[in-house]
């Protein structure tokens, strides 16, 4: 019996902490990170080099769409390839977690710069200190079109940005009073942003961040049980220091990295320790989660988003290495499984954990990858077919399970779930390599086996 | 009206073209054009699948829109990647597609004449063919931009020559972009990874290059199309630093261009239907902006000295005119 959250390996410890804190990892990455461990392999997520691996230059000159970031797709598309081709995975890694909890859609924007550029800054500043992320958001223009506050003035407020900087952002609701949030929504006026709406006929004219001393409210303010003549970064030193906040970004990191379920208040408090004992600084928060016994005993706990299905597929086999036509189209995916991203319904975010699935996103899910790992084009579809082939000899149909749960994770399954996969392929008996014909039968069935296991409920989970 | 002096050469910026959109009348994701008789524009574009937005777009020098043809797909005469478009003395469009790894051949109505071009590394085979000149006898140079070379065919397809590998040694490439021909029959090419210019005999012999990496004067970030005026002046759309170049034939340089771009008619009209639209452009921050190029990826220059720059993430076209 295998159990669904069991790791057992090094192998799979250093699985698990690539599909959590990047998109997986195929299975040379995992034996470079084996030789260089655990520990080293943390502290080289955390420390995110200059050079991203990312050829910049060669993608925008044959994704011409990429270049100009126009609108949403294009967008959304660069993301994506980010996350397949990057060479700081936790760096993308924490700005979809930043993009999931300050969630702003481009359905609003109309720009995908701008969108673009919000995005670049949660690369930028994910595991930095969290008052700079909260000060930069709050010149974002992106933001400041999403959550109105263009249109908080000192003689008319608009309290959306205050409100949800304070409930979505960074404390939590019960922890602040509807006077905190009128407060606040005057500390950010005069907050807003330049051309807004000019943008034809040549495309967008440049969105920019524009603080109107004349439009802002400069009397006296009472915040948090504090008082002062508060402007947005007065406002923001309040907030970072509560004791709420440190909860907050606790539970929010440890519902994204660690589990769909609640947090022991044991975790809550280690990484809340660790935020206050950092002065706010991401890197220190997630150098303690991920060395973590709660994290290192989470296997398999958590749903995987439906950006997460699309990336972590797409690195295991190897597409899009290299700028070709289709990401576009491949990129609609994760939308059809139930994430837009650069889109979410709502300023909540999306739904996560087991909200992720449903009938039909279910469907999406498996049809995608299947599709996927059933292509032996892809090269990493071939290099699993070559490490299973040079054991040589006979494959028995257990041998060819366990080989396809082990390449493709190590995935570890239920037990009937593994008799149903052996059922399926002691239908074609043993297998042997020592022909042509052998060999392409080999090669057939391996993908076959591989299509069944991504169809499976244990490879819904990360 | 912007005039530049630079030493005995002046030019003037004359007026700008087109409007942003995929569809109809406008220009997306521009990337060449080429110059045909009787003031006539046939201007390519990357279209996507999900748009069905057409390739080559063609309009006058005075804005008169005429039609379009092409679409995308890798049927006979279909374009997934166009990249570059030349057209010759008997007015053939050759198309190169950096994803069919073809030349696709067209009338000026858009009928396909025919089309060539295999995969591969060989001799006569393509990787990501982009930049296309015609030299004074008639053939294609092609620059074969993922085999770091050019290649010069006949009009039907038959290998003549070629030149180029990859490197940063005089004569070799990184994956270059552009070429042009000048009336000596010197071939001048954008050599994009390297940004550097390099300008060889009509047979491919190497005669000098210019430039380095950075924004100062004959510096390059990328530099992607290039063009040769009459009177041997180079100009080089010099992709990421936002201009472009001109030097003179021994790769002095002149002058750059950023960008003067005034209403075209296309946009005026627009304008004219939406006054809230107008509103929002006339009370804009940093109203200059609008006219400065954003990555232009090609420069033409026509028998007359307009400069045409192919402003592409502006959707439109930028006219000049030496003096």
């Amino acid at each position: 019996m295998v159990a669904t959250n069991e790791i057992s390996t090094e192998i799979s410890l250093l699985a698990h902490l690539m599909r959590r804190a990047g998109f997986s990892a195929r299975r040379e990455e995992l034996e470079q990170y084996q030789a260089r461990g655990y520990d080293a392999t943390v502290d080289w997520l955390l420390n995110p080099s200059e050079d991203d691996g990312i050829e910049q230059d060669i993608v925008e000159r044959y994704y011409i769409d990429i270049d100009d970031l126009r609108n949403n797709d294009p967008t959304n598309a660069w993301w994506l390839y980010r996350m397949i081709n990057t060479a700081n995975p936790l760096q993308e890694k924490m700005a979809l977690f930043w993009h999931g909890l300050f969630a702003t859609a481009y359905e609003k924007i109309e720009n995908g710069r701008a969108v673009a550029s919000q995005i670049e800054t949660f690369r930028r500043l994910g595991l930095g200190n969290f008052r700079t992320m909260l000060v930069e958001l709050s010149r974002d223009p992106a933001m400041i079109i999403w959550l109105d506050n263009d249109t908080n003035h000192r003689e008319a407020l608009n309290e959306n940005y205050g409100r949800e900087l304070l409930e979505l952002f960074s404390m939590g609701v019960g922890n602040y009073t509807e006077d905190d949030v009128k407060e606040c929504a005057r500390a950010f006026t005069g907050w807003t942003i330049a051309n807004r709406n000019a943008r034809y006929p040549w495309g967008p004219f440049p969105l920019e961040f524009e603080y109107r001393p004349w439009d802002h409210d400069d009397s006296v303010k009472t915040f948090l049980g504090e008082q002062g003549r508060f402007n947005g970064e007065d406002i923001i030193d309040i907030i970072v220091k509560q004791p709420a906040t440190g909860r907050f970004i606790a539970e929010k990191l440890y519902n994204f990295f660690v589990s769909d379920d609640p947090a022991p208040a044991d975790a809550i408090e280690a990484l809340s320790a660790a935020y206050f004992e950092s002065n706010y600084n991401m890197r220190s928060v997630m150098d303690v989660l991920l060395r973590s016994d709660f994290f290192k005993e989470s296997g398999y706990a958590k749903v995987k988003s439906p950006a997460e299905v699309v990336a972590a597929i797409l690195r295991l086999v190897g597409d899009f290495q290299e700028p070709r036509p289709g990401l576009l189209e491949t990129t609609f995916e994760s939308k059809y499984m139930g994430q837009e991203l650069l889109n979410p319904p709502t300023v909540e975010g999306w739904h996560t954990g087991k909200e992720w699935i449903d009938s039909g996103s279910l469907v999406s899910r498996v049809n995608f990858a299947s599709d996927q790992v059933g292509d032996l084009n892809h090269l990493g579809v071939q290099d699993i077919v070559d490490r299973l082939a040079r054991k040589g000899g006979t494959v028995t149909p257990e041998q060819l399970v366990d080989g396809c749960l082990d390449l493709i994770g190590p995935l570890p399954v239920e037990e009937k779930t593994r008799t149903s996969l052996v059922g399926k392929a002691m239908n074609g008996g043993n297998l042997s390599l020592e022909t042509e014909a052998d060999r392409e039968e080999f090669t057939r069935r391996v993908a076959e086996m591989l299509q069944l296991i991504v169809a499976t409920r244990e490879f819904q989970f990360c | 009206m912007t005039t530049i002096a630079a030493g005995t050469r002046t030019y003037e910026y004359d007026h700008t073209i087109g409007m942003d959109d995929f569809a109809g009348r406008a220009f997306r994701n521009l990337s060449d054009l080429a110059l045909g008789p009787e003031e006539v524009l046939y201007v390519l574009q990357r279209g996507e699948p999900l748009h069905h937005n057409v390739s080559v777009k063609i309009c006058t020098v005075g804005e008169e829109w005429i039609g379009d043809f092409g679409r995308y797909g890798n049927a006979p005469g279909q374009m997934v990647w166009p990249a570059g478009i030349a057209i010759d003395s008997r007015q053939r469009l050759f198309v190169s597609d950096e994803w069919n790894q073809r030349i696709s051949i067209f009338d000026t109505e858009g009928n396909l004449l025919g089309e060539w071009g295999e995969a591969g590394g060989g001799p006569g085979q393509l990787r990501r063919p982009c930049g296309l000149a015609v030299d004074s006898e008639g053939n294609l140079l092609v620059v074969d931009s993922g085999n770091h070379r050019i290649q010069r065919f006949t009009p039907e397809g038959q290998l003549i020559d070629s030149f180029g590998e990859h490197g940063q040694s005089p004569g070799q490439f990184n994956l270059p972009w552009g070429v042009a021909v000048n009336d000596a029959g010197d071939i001048h090419v954008t050599d994009w990874r390297n940004d550097r210019i390099q300008k060889f005999t009509p047979s491919g012999g190497f005669i000098l290059e210019w430039g380095e990496s950075g924004r100062g004067p004959g510096q390059f970030n990328h530099p992607a199309g290039i063009a040769v005026d009459r009177d041997g002046d180079v100009y080089v759309a010099d992709w990421h630093n936002d201009r472009v170049q001109v030097f003179d034939a021994v790769g002095e340089y002149i002058t750059h261009f950023i960008g003067d771009a005034t209403m075209s008619t296309w946009g005026a009209q627009l304008m004219l239907a939406n006054p809230v639209m107008e509103g929002h452009r006339q009370t804009a921050k940093y109203p200059e902006r609008e006219g400065r190029l954003y990555r232009p990826r090609s420069v033409k220059v026509d028998g007359e000295n307009r400069i045409f720059i192919v402003d592409s993430n502006k959707g439109r076209l930028q006219v000049y005119r030496k003096l």
